[in-house]
């Protein structure tokens, strides 16, 4: 009998909670999938970035690969947990073409299905999103799209990404909270929270993160907690806001950021925009006009 | 140009695409293999020879073959071979510059006998 789509649902949530458990990693918290992929599994899974305009390949050889096409990096995170499932189902090398914004919906592929819904759940898990927003002193059931801007943030996940989840997949958001959270632009969130002072592209990270670390792209905004520092300030330079201290990352590589207090701290790691090569060499410091 | 030179700018070039396919700079690679920057420049110039054990460290390094490295086989893969077609079917919709790039990639990590 053909599984419906409920049968594959509950398979690939099913499989996403299974890999968690398998490499410790709690049901509460963010998952950074590209170390997953090379530095948990094994045979670990070599996964390469590419200037090339798709979604992801998934190579099913000997030492299997994961390829991420020239994607915004909140979907680059998306892609490679997508192209992972089809690892971890089993299924034979695939290509994804690149998907554009808008285009008509394509016939229903089971494999397809399987392997985003699994991508949703291993990186934003119902307990995961829930605890996401009530450590914040939020609801998801209520959430406004800064609060599931903030929250997508925290998972290395697009806004859309996560207000679609929250809509289709989780299904809590009710019929009056969803239009808000679909039809709300990032330029409008960006906008709502630093006013004039926006970057073209912004993360925020706060006190609940759950990861030691924020993978983020040279020439974004990083807003952080007021008052927090960072080592390298070639890398990162920060300015007061009203929201916080925003930080422009400068460069590729890796530095700490903390609390003047001790209390927390979180080491920020650097790739080049739109960062081509292996997953494992994102972070390498780079200098300025370095050959290439 | 004599077949040795020939083969002697195949590896450099190669060289050359594989670094830059995994991301990392002559200074990176300098640092990881032990040599001076000058000295991978010269390698991927065609102007020093690599050892064996050099071009083993080069492809771990990279995570590419060995044997693809060493000049041997197409420098891309064919489109229209069969296991391509099966595994890719969507193939036909990238631009010809990134089908390029794609077939190269495929030819840089496929094994071939020998390789480890």
């Amino acid at each position: 009998m053909t599984p419906t789509r409920t049968d594959l649902a509950r398979r690939a949530v099913t499989k996403a909670a299974e890999v968690r458990d398998r490499f410790d990693i709690p049901l509460n918290a963010a998952v950074n999938v590209f170390d997953l992929c090379t530095e948990h599994i094994a045979p670990a899974i070599t996964v390469r970035f590419k200037d090339i305009s798709m979604e992801g390949m998934y190579l099913r050889e000997e030492r299997p690969e994961i390829w991420i096409g020239l994607r915004p990096l909140t979907r680059r995170v998306f892609n490679c947990a997508h192209e992972l499932g089809h690892h971890v189902f089993g299924h034979g090398s695939t290509f994804d073409e690149l998907q554009a914004d808008g285009a008509a919906e394509r016939p229903f592929n089971p494999d397809e299905f399987v392997v985003n819904t699994f991508a949703a759940h291993l990186l934003m898990p119902r307990l995961a999103v829930a605890s996401a927003f009530t450590t914040r002193g939020w609801k998801a059931e209520e959430a406004t799209p800064e609060q599931c801007f903030i929250v997508s943030c925290s998972f290395g996940v697009g806004y859309e990404t996560l207000a679609n989840h929250l809509v289709y997949g989780l299904q809590v958001v009710g019929r009056s909270r969803s239009d808000a959270l679909l039809k709300t632009r990032l330029p409008t969130i960006r906008k709502g929270l630093l006013e004039h002072d926006t970057p073209d592209r912004l993360t925020v990270i706060d006190h609940h993160h759950t990861l030691p670390t924020v993978d983020i792209e040279v020439g974004t905004g990083l807003l952080l907690p007021a008052n927090t520092e960072v080592e390298n300030q070639e890398l990162a330079a920060g300015h007061d806001t009203v929201r916080g201290r925003l930080f422009q990352i400068a460069r590729s590589g890796v530095t700490r950021a903390y609390s003047p207090d001790g209390n927390w701290a979180i080491l920020i790691r650097a790739m080049p925009h739109q960062y081509v090569g292996l997953a494992r060499y994102r972070h390498l410091a780079r200098e300025d006009g370095e050959d290439d | 140009m004599s077949e040795q030179n020939e083969k002697k700018k195949i590896i450099a070039s190669r060289l050359r695409e594989a670094r830059k396919m995994a991301g990392l700079t002559q200074g990176h690679v300098a640092e990881r293999m032990g040599l001076h920057r000058p000295t991978i420049s010269e390698i991927e110039a065609g102007n020093r020879s690599v050892t064996a054990e050099e071009l083993t460290a080069f492809a771990d390094l990279y995570e590419v073959s060995v044997s693809w490295l060493a000049g041997e086989g197409a420098a891309k893969l064919d489109p229209h071979a069969d296991r391509v077609q099966l595994a890719f079917r969507n193939l036909e919709k990238l631009s010809e510059k990134d089908l390029d790039k794609l077939l190269t990639a495929l030819a840089a990590i496929k094994k071939q006998k020998g390789d480890k």
